[in-house]
């Protein structure tokens, strides 16, 4: 019901001890005025009570009228003609009302005089309410605004120390970086080789998310830096084949969809069995797909990773942002193989 | 001389460990290994002083494998990142080396590792507190004579106490396990497991329904057509749950 923040914070006591003063002062003031001071004191006495509690009212319900109607132009006119209506209505209820308290027509006639004074203090009074409760729930919009926005932005920076530590990819670095600590001792060349990969690898992962679409033989360039690295560090198990189709390489992909599905083949060949791991990607196109496969080795009792996950239902989510299809990535795992089969139309930019 | 076998899945992060062992010539390497399965059966073969054991393996994991152990020799972990578990290796005491680690750190390790030889621990109850902290996989691994058994969670129908051990009543088939019940009630998915009586653990996805049996005693249906003994707080925690 109130729904201004200046009502809804607003403490009943106070604001009947502010009415009551208010009521005391300007019965006392028309008491001692030369002229009013001539009517009867309790009609004086009511007469203050009444017109300040209708005022009240009219207060309450043009401060909670605000809450559903601002204005955020013209406020000086609106003030000014708000204020002027208001009292004007006001003052006509007033009158009604005061012909129960003024029975003899002598004295109604003599309170009838107050109408411009009346009218100029009322008419203060509500502009400078509603000025008042103007900025006060201005302000409150502000303070609402910037705290939506100060989170807005910590679940950004949450995102992006999330998205960074993805591209990190802690395990992969600290591993390589220990298996480059031991070639230093028994294959310095190799040692040198690998740093070269690995600062090429990342390079390429921090820039590649600034381009919509890059050529397959780009994607496949940056598969193999991978590919290469994982080689050195599982050399005794890890056997690729990457099989592209000539005509292929040309064709344009989208990034950070083929290299998560083959980091997935890799993670779950390597880490899901033991022996001989040997991934396959396999890539064909017509004039309307570009069809990629990708094939390893898969144990259903399953690798027990944990946090690192399957990252299929991102690169599906992925896949639908940028093609609104659902059907573009197919798995399925058959006798001891996890196949991953997609399908990617093609784009010509 | 100290017995050593380094378990790691990639051969350069072992020969690091040997080139760092060669300036310590009282360690004499008897095995090494790339998979928990070959590493725990080294680990029987040869009884070994200390290990050296990385975490994240293929098929199980550097914990799992020393769960499979019926003696536990030291452990030194050898990990590149794994959040969790080195959380629970310094709430542990356990000692851990971080990929790639300097000979200066290795060395330290092996000091230390000198230091408390005396009284090094041989029961696994710590193995026992870092799965209890830190799960780092969601499913059971057991031996049962010479055949190891990976348990998901999902398959697990039902835990029961017994002395010393417990039965493990899964889909495919009974194994026991030497842990205490209370163990599963703390590192199993609160969610799904629920103690119901003082001797039974029970996968809530396997249950069917309750009914009331003799003297006021509830009894659960599971799915296979099983019944299992319902406690009366048990019963209130199953009502709770089922709400």
């Amino acid at each position: 019901m109130l729904n201004h923040p200046l009502l809804k914070n607003l403490n009943w006591i106070y604001f009947l001890g502010a009415l009551i003063l208010l009521i005391g002062s300007q019965f006392f003031l028309m008491q001692a005025h030369p002229l009013f001071g001539q009517l009867d004191i309790q009609q004086l006495a009511l007469d203050s009570a009444l017109s300040l509690v209708l005022l009240a009212i009219l207060l309450i319900y043009v401060v909670n009228l605000l809450g559903f109607y601002k204005p955020h132009r013209y406020i000086f006119l609106y003030v000014i003609s708000a204020a002027l209506i208001l009292t004007g209505i006001w003052e006509f209820a007033l009158d009604l009302l005061l012909d129960f308290i003024y029975t003899i027509p002598a004295d109604k006639a003599l309170a009838d005089q107050m109408f411009w004074y009346r009218f100029f203090f009322t008419s203060l009074i509500v502009a400078g309410t509603i000025t008042i409760s103007w900025l006060y729930y201005k302000n409150y919009e502000l303070q609402a605004e910037l705290e939506r926005h100060k989170e807005g932005q910590s679940a950004l920076a949450d995102a992006e120390l999330f998205k960074l530590r993805q591209q990190l990819q802690p395990h992969f670095l600290f591993n390589s970086l220990n298996s480059i600590n031991a070639l230093i001792g028994v294959d310095p060349p190799l040692a040198s080789k690998m740093v070269l990969q690995l600062s090429e690898f990342f390079r390429g992962s921090l820039k590649r998310e600034d381009k919509k679409f890059i050529s397959l033989q780009e994607e496949i360039d940056y598969l193999k830096l991978y590919l290469e690295i994982e080689q050195v560090r599982f050399g005794h198990r890890l056997q690729t084949q990457l099989i592209i189709k000539p005509g292929c390489e040309k064709l344009m992909v989208p990034p950070l969809v083929l290299q998560p599905l083959m980091e997935n083949a890799i993670k779950f060949g390597l880490y899901g069995t033991i022996g001989q791991v040997k991934i396959q990607l396999d890539a064909s196109c017509d004039e309307r797909m570009l069809y990629i496969r990708i094939e390893n080795p898969f144990d259903p009792e399953g690798s027990g990773i944990r946090g690192t996950g399957f990252g299929l239902s991102s690169i599906r989510r992925r896949l639908y942002l940028l093609f609104e299809r659902n059907d573009l990535l197919q798995t399925k795992v058959n006798e001891g193989l996890f196949v991953a089969e997609l399908k990617l139309p093609i784009y010509h930019v | 001389m100290y017995k050593t076998i380094i378990i790691d899945d990639e051969p350069l992060a072992c020969k690091m460990v040997e080139k760092y062992l060669q300036a310590h010539p009282e360690f004499e390497i008897v095995a090494v290994c790339h998979d928990g399965f070959t590493g725990a059966k080294a680990v029987q073969e040869h009884q070994p002083d200390i290990l050296f054991l990385d975490v994240q393996m293929p098929k199980i994991n550097g914990f799992e494998m020393l769960e499979l152990l019926d003696e536990l020799p030291a452990v030194i972990f050898t990990t590149a990142f794994d959040e969790y578990a080195m959380k629970a290796f310094e709430n542990n005491a356990a000692d851990y080396l971080l990929k790639p680690f300097s000979q200066e750190r290795f060395d330290h390790a092996i000091a230390k590792y000198k230091e408390r030889l005396p009284q090094v621990e041989t029961d696994s109850n710590w193995v026992e507190k870092v799965q209890e902290e830190y799960p780092l996989s969601d499913r059971v691994v057991l031996k049962n004579g010479p055949k190891i058994h990976i348990i998901p969670y999902d398959s697990i129908i039902l835990i029961e106490a017994d002395d010393d051990y417990v039965k493990i009543y899964t889909v495919e088939g009974k194994f026991a396990k030497k842990r205490t019940l209370s163990y599963f009630e703390k590192s199993l998915p609160s969610d799904r497991f629920l103690r119901i009586h003082r001797s039974f653990l029970l996968n809530l996805n396997h249950l069917s329904h309750l009914e009331q049996g003799e003297n006021q005693n509830y009894q659960a249906i599971l799915r296979n057509g099983e019944k299992v003994a319902v406690s009366r707080t048990g019963y209130q925690a199953l009502k709770e749950r089922l709400q």
